[in-house]
């Protein structure tokens, strides 16, 4: 089955997105002078952002408009493991943990995309959508999702390269040890 | 080992072999791992493990006959290391052998090609008329 390799160019429903987070993103400007008229009456929450075990003491952030982008975005792409890799970074604020995370996500999808498993590579692709629309909302550029699109690419080919040599490698070895033609 | 868990074993080598270059395939370099390449990549990957016993080896007998050493695990150890050692060179001479039927046939099929090219050349003469 001959498959594309997922470029913003080229795939139609990323296309798709892309207009629409950019009709959403419009549609936000236009709404956000309304919303600070109302500012006095409106009840603002909080978001809390806790570091491991607490140590740290966990960091309040007031929930703006964009917040609530950010917090769906974050929710949707967070792993456990990654979100307390990026906890312990105290130097990153919230907005930019969630656009680190969602940066990782996505070079990982990407990555995944070029799968020889069917089902794997299909739903990377999903979530590459996905995570390209949320990136779209939080600002960032087309050119910056592309740049790490094509980042993804070079990790896999030196993937696939170490992984052949690896075959290769323990393919040698087993001929050593068992005495196999591995000719 | 027996046969047949040996022919599984190779089955597995060669299932993550095409699992990877579908992914190459996927990545557009397919070309770029032929599978004189990947033979390549193995015979690499032999000379390695053959110099690494063979410095194994001069460590073990330095060993003996430096510090003094003859247990009976070093003189059981050196004797497997013979042995992967001679598997080794057997092997790497088998690749050798690959290669060179490899770019023979090449080679043959090169010459025959620029026979034929040299026999079908046309000649055009261009007269006053």
């Amino acid at each position: 089955m001959a498959y594309e390799a997922p470029t913003i160019a080229a795939n139609l429903s990323q296309d798709k997105m892309f207009s629409a987070q950019k009709a959403a993103y419009q549609k936000l400007k236009e709404e956000v002078p309304k919303e600070k008229q109302n500012e006095g009456t409106q009840q603002m929450s909080s978001l809390v952002w806790e570091t491991v075990e607490g140590k740290d003491g966990s960091k309040t952030y007031k929930v703006g408009m964009q917040d609530t982008v950010y917090l769906a975005a974050a929710s949707s792409a967070l792993a456990e493991d990654e979100v307390e890799s990026l906890s312990k970074n105290n130097n990153l604020r919230f907005r930019d943990k969630t656009l680190q995370v969602l940066k990782n996500k996505m070079v990982k999808l990407a990555m995944d995309t070029f799968s020889h498993n069917f089902f794997v590579a299909e739903l990377s692709k999903m979530g590459v959508g996905v995570i390209t629309f949320q990136m779209g909302l939080l600002g960032i550029s087309p050119a910056e999702i592309e740049k790490l699109m094509s980042k993804a690419r070079e990790e896999k080919n030196i993937a696939v390269k170490n992984g052949l040599a690896q075959v290769a490698s323990e393919k040698a070895l087993f001929g050593i040890v068992t005495g196999a033609k591995i000719v | 080992m027996s046969s047949k868990k040996i022919k599984a074993q190779m089955r597995v080598f060669q299932e993550l072999e095409n699992q990877l270059l579908i992914q190459a395939d996927k990545l557009g370099v397919k070309d770029d791992y032929n599978p004189i390449k990947i033979k390549e990549m193995e015979y690499d990957a032999l000379k390695n493990h053959l110099l690494s016993f063979y410095s194994e080896r001069s460590n073990i007998e330095y060993e003996m006959q430096v510090l003094g050493t003859d247990k009976k695990e070093v003189l059981i150890k050196l004797e497997k290391l013979e042995i992967y050692i001679k598997r080794a060179e057997r092997l790497l001479d088998m690749y050798k052998k690959y290669f060179g039927k490899v770019f023979k046939t090449q080679n043959e099929e090169k010459e025959k090609i620029e026979k034929f090219l040299t026999k079908s050349r046309i000649s055009v003469s261009v007269g006053e008329n």
